[in-house]
């Protein structure tokens, strides 16, 4: 037997698989910027593109600082504070996650529009001033309020683990609750509230449908822009070039920000002495998250149901029943698809000690730092080629065969999606693996078990919960994405984040309400069954 | 002999040395104590041979079947060694009886029924079957790992630091009974400590490895 077959698997041959056709689309991408500048690009670059750069900025500023402070004090009210509904309102807080942004800006643009229901009101009590929702600050606004779960859920899970000795032995030094709060708490919980705003932001650039429909001028409108309406490809590849340029100041300074410090957990974890607010502190807290949940949540939902009765509207029509069916299929195909990768990957990953091989991990799972817009450019520009190379293949079987076969079906749709949402079905996995070490894996390779029967008998079973996790999460994300199903859909295809984008940007508010709910109600499930899933009798201890 | 390792080197990284010219001859049925500091590699002699970890260089042979050397890299199921982890690795979703026939699939169901039972009666434990590992004292988890371990036959058996993870009451029985069970089954044994109490009371031979 050869010495490199031990090593040999078919995890390591799925991830340098997954590898190539993750390296493939965007070295084409990196390979066409180096084409020669034409008149759209100089016009983009002479007028355009300092506006594109100090939008993104600005936008992104604004609702890093927005989404830090909602979901960093949410998160802890909720572990320092005990009161009334606590459990309740702490699950609520996640809701936030199953209305994608671009629903709660049609909805709330609408609301403040002048014949809306929030500016009527306002009018019926004598305010006549006129709030311009669909601004830089608005989109800030929303997508504050929509993505702030991810600092809330990362901050709560690192503020639980906070050891109650700190807090009294800073007491003992004579303390102040602000001092405390200023030298323990914040910087204890930096990592996970610069890790939460990381993920905000990285939604934040890859974000079409909001800035779209708000006009505001940053990159992945500029890219649609230049590729649709200018008709120019290379001009939207030298500006995702640019994204992807943000995308790597961004993770800079969020490592920069996080420090080199790692703050171990003291062993022997106390558990946290909860506080109980007075009468006033128990009213300013239940008016804060009760403000957070109604604007993030039940405003945009309930309105939308209101829209409903408005217009009569059918809710289940057939042309809906069939989009709710293209969102199911394509949804589950495609997170089957990443998690079997993901968890191929994590597995050759576990037992990687080279450097390279790390490496390699981590290029496979780049896809969730890049926007969709430059996604979308890559695939596309990918898989046009790919269809010119096995043309004559297609010809074998038909013909006369269309030129762009694999282009013009759900292939590319799905592949784009892998590319996007492998990193998150991995992270999940990899922790899971993380949690359970490599001794099982390793005392069923020496009893005798091959790789694949060791996955099937010991690693799936012990990380079921993670899988199901990781499952949930991903389908959740695809269900709500918009930018890569909008441009690398077949024709004719839709889902209900496209038809609720398409009736939206055809000022169809109301009708885009049924599909808008139903997106809602497939997102909500998966995360109450997330949120409230209970760990097996047998777990890993 | 029985296992022959020879010139066997190792280390994680350029800056490492885990491992240097390591060599060890057993004769087959003989009990090995490998004795040393932490962090001197013991442990990682026991995963080279196991195939857990490859090494840089070096030849490892047990029962004239050639495990590790130039041409030769098998991986860690076709090598036939069983081994005890230092934290058991019983595989908590499995119950005694599971764990234990883990690694009989190539005998018939009768046939690993009986083997299983004989193992459950060699450690003491036939009334656990029904148990999972969480309802089981560091004793007896002990006692079901090395059951597991047993029960393909494997050519040798290694056991990471057996006694650590257990009280010391529970670690001055428990040797005794780990040696006689050991010594019924006529299995070629290395064992790795930083005890030489142990060693001394279990192993026929004790190397320090430092």
């Amino acid at each position: 037997m050869k010495k490199w077959s031990a090593k040999f698997s078919i995890f390591t041959a799925l991830t340098l698989i997954t590898t190539v056709l993750v390296l493939l689309p965007f070295s084409n991408l990196f390979f066409n910027l180096f084409n020669k500048a034409n008149d759209v690009w100089i016009h983009i670059r002479t007028f355009l593109l300092f506006d594109y750069i100090k939008n993104t900025v600005l936008l992104l500023v604004l609702t890093g600082i927005f989404s830090g402070l909602i979901g960093f004090f949410s998160a802890y009210v909720v572990t320092f504070y005990e009161f009334k509904y606590k459990k309740l309102l702490s699950w609520l807080l996640i809701l936030p996650l199953a209305l994608p942004s671009y629903i709660a800006a049609f909805i709330y643009a609408d609301m403040f529009s002048y014949t809306g229901s929030f500016a009527r009101l306002l009018r019926a009590v004598g305010i006549h001033h006129n709030f311009d929702m669909m601004s830089l600050l608005g989109a800030a606004v929303i997508f504050s309020f929509t993505l702030y779960p991810y600092v809330y859920m990362l901050v709560k899970a690192g503020l639980k683990k906070h050891n109650q000795t700190l807090t009294d032995s800073a007491k003992l030094l004579k303390a102040s609750p602000f001092k405390r709060f200023r030298t323990l708490t914040l910087p204890l919980s930096r990592p996970a509230l610069i890790g939460g705003i990381l993920l905000v932001l990285l939604e934040t650039l890859n974000d079409y449908g909001v800035v779209r429909y708000f006009g505001v001028r940053v990159f992945s409108y500029a890219i649609f822009d230049a590729w649709f309406r200018l008709g120019d490809l290379s001009s939207a590849i030298r500006l995702s070039a640019i994204v992807v340029i943000f995308v790597f100041i961004i993770v800079i300074i969020e490592k920069a920000f996080r420090g080199k410090k790692s703050y171990n957990i003291l062993k022997g974890h106390k558990p946290l002495r909860l506080k109980h607010p007075t009468k006033t502190g128990r009213i300013i807290i239940y008016f804060f998250l009760i403000s957070i949940l109604l604007i993030g949540f039940f405003i945009p939902t309930i309105e939308m149901i209101f829209n409903l009765f408005t217009i009569n509207f059918t809710l289940f029509s057939v042309d809906l029943i069939y989009t709710i069916l293209n969102t199911l299929i394509i949804s589950i195909t495609a997170t089957l698809i990443i998690i079997v990768i993901a968890l191929a990957i994590a597995n050759f990953g576990r037992f990687a000690k080279s450097k390279l091989a790390k490496g390699i991990v981590k290029l496979t799972t780049l896809g969730y730092s890049i926007p969709g817009a430059v996604i979308a450019v890559s695939v596309l520009l990918f898989f046009t080629k790919v269809d010119g190379f096995l043309y004559p293949l297609y010809e074998l079987f038909d013909k006369d065969t269309k030129t762009l076969v694999l282009t013009t079906s759900l292939v590319m749709l799905t592949f784009a999606y892998v590319l996007r949402f492998l990193t998150i079905g991995f992270n999940t996995i990899d922790a899971s693996y993380e949690k359970i070490g490599t001794t099982y894996t390793e005392a069923s390779y020496t009893l005798q078990k091959s790789k694949l029967k060791t996955l099937f008998l010991v690693d799936i079973p012990l990380i079921k919960s993670g899988l199901i996790a990781a499952f949930i999460i991903v389908f959740i994300d695809i269900v709500k994405e918009l930018p890569l199903t909008l441009i690398l859909r077949p024709s004719n295809y839709n889902t209900l984040a496209t038809t609720v984008f398409i009736y939206a940007r055809d000022e169809m508010i109301q009708e885009a309400s049924a599909p808008a709910l139903i997106l809602i109600i497939i997102t909500v499930i998966p995360i109450y069954i997330l949120t409230h899933q209970k760990r097996g009798k047998n777990h890993v201890r | 002999m029985f296992v022959d390792i020879q010139s066997l080197s190792f280390d994680y990284d350029k800056h490492t040395k885990v491992l240097t010219e390591f060599s060890l001859l057993i004769k087959k049925g003989d009990i090995v104590a490998l004795i040393g500091r932490s962090g001197s590699g013991k442990s990682t002699v026991l995963r080279l041979i196991t195939g857990l970890e490859t090494p840089i260089k070096g030849r490892i042979t047990v029962n004239n079947k050639v495990f590790f050397d130039k041409h030769t890299n098998l991986p860690p199921e076709k090598r036939n060694v069983g081994m005890v982890f230092q934290d058991f690795a019983l595989f908590p979703h499995m119950t005694v009886k599971k764990n234990v026939a883990y690694g009989l699939d190539h005998l018939s169901k009768q046939k690993k029924a009986a083997r299983v039972n004989e193992l459950l009666e060699l450690v003491g434990l036939s009334h656990k079957e029904k148990n999972y590992p969480h309802q089981l004292s560091g004793g007896e988890k002990q006692r079901i790992a090395l059951a597991r371990a047993l029960a393909p036959k494997p050519d040798m058996i290694l056991l990471d630091e057996p006694f650590s993870n257990l009280d010391t009451e529970l670690k001055d029985a428990i040797r005794d009974q780990l040696k006689a069970i050991i010594k019924q089954t006529g299995v070629t044994c290395i064992f790795v400590t930083h005890d030489l109490k142990d060693a001394k009371q279990i192993a026929d031979k004790v190397i320090n490895h430092t």
